[in-house]
């Protein structure tokens, strides 16, 4: 298993709108590590890209890292990314150099006005400010031949709307890892694309995993992308990691009934009509107005009066298999 | 089913071009061929699934068929219970009352609902034009719906802003199903939606088939859903439909190239299944200007030097008691 780069260790966010505290991320841990993926997986609002931006620090204005820390485990030692200025000269220093992110939607995450070659140098000659425009400019070519876009010398000087979507994404891919960073974290590359490119795009991914060892962090809210990519997954409802582990532990023998559910949620491709399809009843709470207690309760099968009392504490099932969840025994044994 | 199906509606060379206009004096200067000649058959009662890429045409089909584009030629001839019309002659008049038959879900549940109205105001408008008179009437109708597709009858006084996305789906669905239509064309009608949601729509549209025998066309790009609803399956690639079986014969035994592609390109979230990739080239081509001969040549890694040349045509084959159309020169 390879070493730690990025440890988040009880991370708490919240965000104040309207004179209200929206409680996104309620005590998380997790470690990223070279070569391996570490996918987070979860439903729309449940605080996955918040984490990422978290990472990256980049959350809006009105957020606030409230406890917890996250560190990044360099060659020069710790660094304490939650406590660093949030666009003072170290943090701009670490984010691209050593940590880099790719968004979901290319289209807005590249400047229409500049040529990708302009955008992929300025990113290089902002790290290194003696390197000169031509030598930039033959690196941008290399990192674009790199990441499989034919023709990069002359697609170097062309406009983000003359590449179809998946070039597009290779782009962002290839600007991300313009400075050989050592944590890739991306933020549902593929969800705009379609599952051809999606997976020429997940082919990119993992080669940049072995062959030069980056460390990655996925966010995704597909479990296929889990299943094909993923060494370890985190599961996210409502702010906390309910469940985490290698993935077999957490796709073969789910003990959060919220990972159980989701996995019978879907349609699995191959399995035919004959499937059956248990959807998860209700829908995701509102964060401002949560559950009381363990905040799948309302929607488990499992759920007990004892549920409502309190957020279960985290235990450990197995090897690096963690749950947030009292009854995870019962969930694994039961069969269903 | 077997030998009592019921063709409900013929479309034959259906095309759908979109005018290109460039220059000063706006003239043409060709075609955004997105549905390039569609022979499709689809019988009463049966859930057919249309599945391709983004830009494929599949959506262009769907409100072709409703008349919401004007298609450029073909014929698509529906059997309406006063006889067999073709929709694409049908006067605005008439199209209207058709309109009564056919029904639309639409991919955005957010966009889809005049947000300044309340769901009755969204749910009386079809039946206020179609005849429903008295408001009394209209309100037990559409509280009915509303109880059809799992929400509560008080729902009805309220504005979209007030429901969650799958819940807004489900509006979506009573609404089209206000008229007591026959055929429903679902546009990518559970991929906005939450994993956890999606099933639930699923379930819903499938009971509502069983319970009101409606037909549906099923449009989406996620195989595994469109396996998981659907009797048969037709995949476009670039305007045409490349094969069209039925749905076990797709994943079993799929013949089309691009389709093999396809199946093998979907992650799948069973760890036995975790596999080797060996993804599609290249992307999509412009449908402005479409690759000669088949259009997929370009990205097929089986290609011959009879693909660069000759369109092929969909060819019907029965195999082992199924019919299997497909578009290749290389399937004998």
């Amino acid at each position: 298993m390879g070493e730690t780069i990025i440890r988040v260790k009880d991370l708490h966010v919240h965000f104040y709108t309207n004179q209200r505290c929206n409680r996104v991320l309620n005590g998380i841990s997790f470690d990223i590590r070279k070569g391996r993926t570490l996918c987070v997986v979860g439903e729309s609002g449940c605080g996955k890209s918040v984490t990422a931006n978290a990472i990256m620090r980049l959350l809006p204005e009105l957020s606030r890292i409230e406890g917890g820390s996250i560190s990044y485990l360099g060659p020069e030692g710790e660094v304490r990314i939650d406590t660093l200025e949030r666009n003072g000269r170290q943090m701009r220093k670490l984010r691209g150099e050593d940590i880099a992110i790719i968004f979901q939607d290319p289209m807005t995450a590249l400047n229409p006005v500049y040529s990708i070659g302009f955008q992929i140098n300025e990113m290089l000659q902002a790290h290194d400010p003696s390197l000169r425009k031509k030598a930039a400019t033959a690196r941008s070519v290399q990192l674009l031949r790199d990441m499989g876009i034919p023709l990069p010398e002359q697609r170097v000087h062309e406009y983000p709307h003359q590449f179809s979507g998946g070039m597009r994404q290779r782009g962002m891919i290839a600007m991300a890892m313009a400075c050989a960073p050592k944590v890739l974290i991306a933020d549902e590359p593929t969800t705009a694309l379609d599952v051809s490119i999606q997976a020429q795009i997940f082919e990119l991914m993992e080669s940049l995993k072995t062959e030069r060892g980056t460390a990655i962090l996925l966010i995704t809210h597909d479990m296929g992308v889990v299943a094909e990519l993923a060494d370890e997954v985190a599961v996210m409802y409502m702010g906390s990691i309910v469940e985490y582990g290698t993935i077999e532990d957490v796709l073969t023998r789910p003990a959060h009934p919220y990972t159980k559910a989701l996995l019978k949620s879907i349609p699995i491709l191959g399995r035919g009509k004959k499937q059956q399809l248990d959807p998860i009843r209700g829908s995701t709470p509102d964060s401002f107005d949560r559950p009381k207690g363990c905040q799948f309760q309302p929607r488990c099968d499992y759920a007990g009066p004892e549920c409502q009392l309190s957020m279960p504490e985290e235990t450990l099932v197995s090897g690096v298999h963690r749950v947030m969840c009292r009854k995870h025994r019962e969930v694994q044994s039961d069969g269903r | 089913m077997g030998a009592e199906k019921e063709v409900l509606l013929r479309m034959r060379g259906v095309k759908t071009y979109f005018p290109l206009r460039s220059g000063v004096f706006n003239r043409s200067s060709g075609n955004v061929k997105a549905v390039d000649g569609v022979d499709l058959d689809v019988y009463r009662g049966e859930i057919i699934g249309l599945v391709g890429e983004s830009g494929c045409g599949k959506t262009t089909l769907g409100k072709s068929l409703l008349q919401l584009v004007k298609p450029t030629a073909g014929t698509m001839e529906y059997t309406f219970k006063e006889g067999t019309q073709d929709l694409m002659k049908l006067s605005r008049k008439e199209l209207d009352l058709a309109r009564k038959t056919l029904q639309i879900v639409f991919q955005d549940p957010y966009s889809s609902l005049n947000p300044a109205f309340t769901i009755f105001g969204s749910l009386e408008e079809p039946l206020k034009r179609f005849g429903v008179r008295k408001r009394a009437d209209r309100e037990r109708i559409i509280g009915d719906l509303l109880v059809s597709v799992n929400l509560q009858r008080e729902h009805m006084t309220r504005y979209p802003n007030e429901f969650s996305g799958g819940q807004r789906q489900r509006i979506g669905i009573a609404r089209a199903l206000s008229v007591n239509p026959e055929l429903i064309v679902c546009d990518e009608a559970v991929s906005a939606l939450d994993v956890s949601i999606q099933a639930q729509v699923l379930q819903l549209l499938l009971k509502l088939k069983r319970e009101m025998n409606l037909t549906y066309i099923f449009i989406t790009h996620n195989l595994s859903v469109v396996e998981y609803i659907s009797d048969r399956i037709a995949v476009m690639y670039l305007g045409r439909i490349v094969e069209l079986t039925e749905t076990d014969r797709l994943f079993a035994g799929a013949l089309h190239p691009y389709t093999k592609a396809l199946l093998a390109a979907i992650p799948v979230a069973d760890l036995s299944r975790r596999k080797k990739r060996s993804p599609l080239q290249g992307d999509v081509p412009s449908p402005v200007n479409p690759p000669g001969g088949c259009h997929f040549h370009p990205r097929c890694p089986e290609c011959q030097g009879v693909c660069r040349t000759e369109v092929p045509k969909l060819i019907t084959r029965t195999i082992d008691g199924v019919e299997h159309a497909v578009s290749c020169h290389l399937v004998e």
